[in-house]
């Protein structure tokens, strides 16, 4: 009998116990937090590339759990400002929206960046051909892949061309003429920003002169005088009123009508045209300009944009499926569509394909440059280095506006270019 | 006998039992009572420190996500503040015809690198100036032109920051549907800086806890009620639900528990948003009533236990008390001597059976007295004689108890009672001679020695009746007229009345 007092009197003091300790839980364990890996990723862009983008961040948190991305984004203007400050703090985002010159100028070694060759289980590079992966590649690494292609395009709204009863421009003296005409209504043929004039007077430099702004290594070769003869260019476009001040430029007076056409990029075609378009105005892609006699075209085609990887990454498993996502998926390709070109992967192109998404006057203007392939060059890195082309848009102000001398700035930018 | 004797101590034991189980009874009615009355005291209060934690819980929970909103907002206003370091920045008019067109440009090309190291590292959608003129330095979006289809941005911004304090507001509009969130600050009479990132860029500060995930809505609330972000993204954009308006209107920083929500409202420093935070009551209520389910599982569990216990415990001690019972009964019942029935037993017997029956039954009262019993006490002492009282009553037993009550009415004198059921009162009495003629020839066996020292011998008398003819007492006498007989003709015999 005394086994039996002690065993009650032993559960009731237990019961006792654990019920006022609180112990009697039905849960062994209670999860407090689960475990997720973060990483960052970057992009620049308007509006609707931010909103798209965000949504596929979403789309891959959705599929992947324990992932959570961090978004840093901004406006073109003063991005490359904003990269530069990442990599020389060593702050890079896991995963990265590139410009294709920033390949040569952060990884020249191509250890600037993850090898993306070692992420192979998770990127699936079946989608893009040897060629395409060329573009990324620095000594046999994989530093970026390709989003699409992209080119410098010239966009006219033709009811305005042909208000006016003018023809599209297929020379360069066509904008001249066409400014004649237009002026009186403080219309302008043509409009762009800086990096596009840079190019518009490279292509113009290269057709009259026959000479190339970059030697076969990619070197800049301009001289004094080559920098003077394109100063001259670009001072005659403002001086007659061929294009506005670039200064004043912005994409919504091509909208206003202020401009007859804009010159952009195939990805940015969507972003500058589609509000005429919905406005029901003609828009369409021009012809390159060509001077008479020219051997080159001087016009250029590029890896639109690229994605790359953090060389310092901690997640690079979690970055590489990110990447994958923006690269390959369906859901980030029909969100996407072609707001930044024609997708290189097979994946992302079926997709857009299966869903007859491959349309609009990207599509027109991607289109051109297949049509032109034998007459467009490579883009050379160089010229996209913001001290090449924003030095010479910004010190040329002072020769358009007469505060130096052609030579003075003709020599302030070739200082620019080589130091 | 024995039978018939036990069913007075079983009496006994019965009213002891019933005692036991009154008293279980009502040991486990004051159980149910105390642990009823500790649950419900302990569910009661688990449920108000429920309440109270989740209110607290729910109200801290605010109270960071507004010190987070507001850090993020006063970034925005140290940005724009800082704008005001150089003259060249706020005092720049695009408007004015002061400056030529280079100097225009790089004023505004100044303004332009100020914009981008105030923001380089920044999701800003908006960091531009607006001039009266509507000319825009710096990044303005295309939201910022949706929203200002007219193309007045200029114009837009001044009514919105205009009824502000210090030249400067915090808006967002639905023709965006609230995507953007905007600050605006006047420069100069004709600039207007303003900011403006997505809404998303604060949905990250108001991360609702896993456990909360699908209950807990919380809204940045503008002074207008309009609700400008929630994580129930149908609410963006819409008016605050007016019921849980009118119960936070007017206060800065409150909690509220109704029969409908836990409601926390805390308004930001920046600006005058709140942050407003609902939880359904009967989420809270559904995990009190799991507690409280638990309590009550584990008050039961310990009644139970409380009551095994208990009777087990009343059993150890009900046991022992049901021995000196049977003990003491026994004692009460039985003469010492002999361990037959005393006289008032098994009066008290008899005269009970004599008045349960059919009427067929055919009563039997025999009593027997020994012969010259005196001489034993006296001449062999009164310790032989005790010997002779408990070997005559032994003898009794043997013959008859397997069919009869017996008993010592005193001295030296027994009875013996028979009831027979199957035979008639001529039957009986044939019977009756028999066993007592049987019984006579035993006893004479058995106290051979004592007749021949002492003349010990057997009287006895013998009354016989139907069920119901006779009571005790009748029958006693009868029987003692039937031994007194025996005894007055010569001692030695068994007389039948």
């Amino acid at each position: 009998m005394k086994k039996i007092y002690r065993f009650f009197s032993v559960l009731l003091c237990a019961v006792f116990i654990l019920n006022l300790s609180g112990c009697l839980s039905t849960d062994e364990n209670v999860e407090v937090q689960s475990s997720v890996e973060r990483i960052t990723f970057s992009w620049w862009g308007g509006n609707s590339r931010h909103e798209y983008t965000m949504d596929g961040v979403d789309a891959f948190e959705q599929l992947n759990k324990d992932i959570k991305v961090d978004c840093k984004y901004g406006v073109w203007n003063g991005y490359t400002k904003r990269q530069n400050i990442y990599v020389k703090s060593n702050e890079e985002p896991d995963v990265m929206l590139i410009n294709y010159s920033w390949i040569k100028e952060y990884s020249p070694e191509g250890d600037g960046f993850y090898d993306i060759y070692k992420l192979a289980d998770y990127v699936d590079l079946s989608n893009f051909t040897k060629n395409e992966l060329s573009y990324g590649e620095v000594n046999g690494k994989l530093n970026a892949i390709p989003i699409a292609f992209n080119a410098e395009t010239i966009y006219y709204n033709k009811d305005l061309y042909d208000k006016y009863g003018l023809e599209l421009p297929t020379t360069w003296e066509d904008f001249f003429d066409a400014a004649k005409v237009m002026q009186k209504d403080g219309i302008y043929p043509l409009g762009m920003g800086d990096k596009a004039l840079f190019f518009f007077v490279i292509s113009y430099f290269e057709q009259t002169t026959g000479k190339s702004p970059c030697d076969k290594d990619g070197n800049l070769v301009l001289t004094r005088e080559d920098i003077e003869y394109m100063l001259k260019f670009y001072k005659r476009l403002i001086d007659e009123k061929v294009i506005p001040p670039i200064e004043q430029y912005d994409r919504i007076i091509f909208f206003q009508g202020k401009t007859a056409a804009t010159m952009a990029w195939i990805s940015d075609a969507d972003r500058y045209c589609s509000d005429l378009l919905d406005n029901g105005v003609n828009v369409t892609v021009g012809e390159y300009p060509v001077a008479e006699g020219a051997k080159t075209l001087g016009w250029y085609v590029k890896p639109a944009t690229m994605y790359a990887i953090s060389n310092s990454t901690q997640n690079p498993e979690a970055a590489a499926k990110l990447l994958n996502f923006l690269l390959n998926s369906k859901e980030m390709a029909l969100l996407q569509k072609t707001e930044k070109g024609i997708p290189i992967s097979d994946s992302a192109y079926e997709a857009l394909e299966d869903e007859n998404m491959l349309d609009g006057i990207s599509v027109t203007a991607n289109q051109q440059v297949s049509d032109n392939q034998d007459r467009l060059s490579v883009m050379n890195t160089v010229l996209e280095n913001e001290n090449v082309y924003l030095g010479f848009v910004n010190e040329s102000t002072y020769y358009l506006y007469d505060k130096k001398t052609l030579e003075e700035v003709a020599s302030s930018i070739y200082n620019e270019f080589y130091n | 006998m024995n039978n018939k004797t036990k069913k007075t101590t079983d009496k006994t034991k019965l009213q002891v039992m019933r005692l036991k189980w009154q008293i279980i009874i009502v040991f486990a009615g004051v159980m149910v009572a105390v642990t009823i009355l500790l649950a419900v005291i302990i569910a009661q209060r688990a449920g108000e420190t429920m309440q109270m934690k989740t209110a607290s819980l729910i109200s801290n929970n605010t109270s960071q996500q507004v010190m987070n909103v507001d850090n993020y907002l006063q970034k925005i206003k140290t940005a724009t503040s800082l704008f005001f370091s150089e003259e060249i920045y706020y005092t720049y008019d695009a408007t004015s015809d002061e400056l030529d067109e280079f100097e225009k440009i790089q004023r505004e090309n100044a303004i332009v690198n100020r914009i981008q190291d105030l923001g380089v590292l920044e999701n800003y959608e908006d960091f531009a100036v607006v001039y009266a003129n509507n000319h825009t330095v710096g990044w303005a979006s295309d939201s910022t032109y949706k929203i200002f289809a007219d193309g007045d941005i200029y114009e837009g911004l001044n009514e919105r920051i205009s009824k502000e304090a210090n030249d400067a507001g915090w808006f967002s509009d639905d023709l965006d549907e609230y995507r953007n969130l905007y600050y605006a600050k006047r420069l100069n009479k004709n600039a207007i800086l303003f900011v403006s990132f997505y809404r998303r860029e604060i949905e990250s500060v108001f991360e609702v806890p896993d456990d909360m995930q699908g209950n807990l809505t919380i809204r940045l609330v503008n002074e207008d009620s309009t609700v400008l972000y929630s994580t129930d993204k149908s609410e963006i954009g819409v008016t605050l639900n007016r019921e849980i308006s009118s119960l936070i209107d007017g206060s800065t920083d409150n909690v509220i528990l109704n029969s409908d929500y836990l409601i926390t409202s805390n308004r930001c420093s920046t600006n005058r948003w709140s942050v407003v935070c609902t939880i359904p009551t009967d989420v809270i209520m559904k995990e009190m009533y799991e507690v409280k389910t638990f309590i009550y599982f584990i008050s039961f569990i310990m009644f139970f236990l409380m009551l095994v216990f208990g009777i087990v415990i009343l059993s150890r001690v009900s046991d022992p008390m049901n021995k000196i019972i049977s003990s003491l009964t026994d004692k009460a019942e039985h003469d010492q001597l002999t361990g037959l029935l005393n006289k008032v037993s098994f009066e008290n017997i008899i005269s009970a059976l004599m008045q349960k029956g059919t009427g067929n039954e055919v009563d039997v009262f025999v009593m027997i007295d020994m012969d010259n019993f005196k001489t034993v006490n006296d001449t062999m002492g009164h310790e032989t004689g005790d010997k002779v009282l408990m070997r005559i009553s032994t003898l009794i037993k043997k013959h008859f108890d397997a069919e009869a009550i017996s008993g010592r009415l005193g001295g030296d004198e027994f009875a013996v009672f028979f009831r027979f059921t199957d035979d008639d009162r001529t039957g009986v009495r044939t019977t009756m001679q028999k066993k007592m003629q049987t019984f006579k020839e035993a006893f004479n066996e058995e106290f051979a020695d004592e007749a021949e020292s002492c003349s010990l011998s057997l009287s006895a008398g013998v009354a016989i009746t139907g069920q119901g003819e006779m009571g005790f007492e009748q029958i006693y006498k009868s029987a003692d007229t039937a031994l007194y007989k025996s005894k007055k003709s010569g001692k030695n015999r068994i007389t039948f009345y």
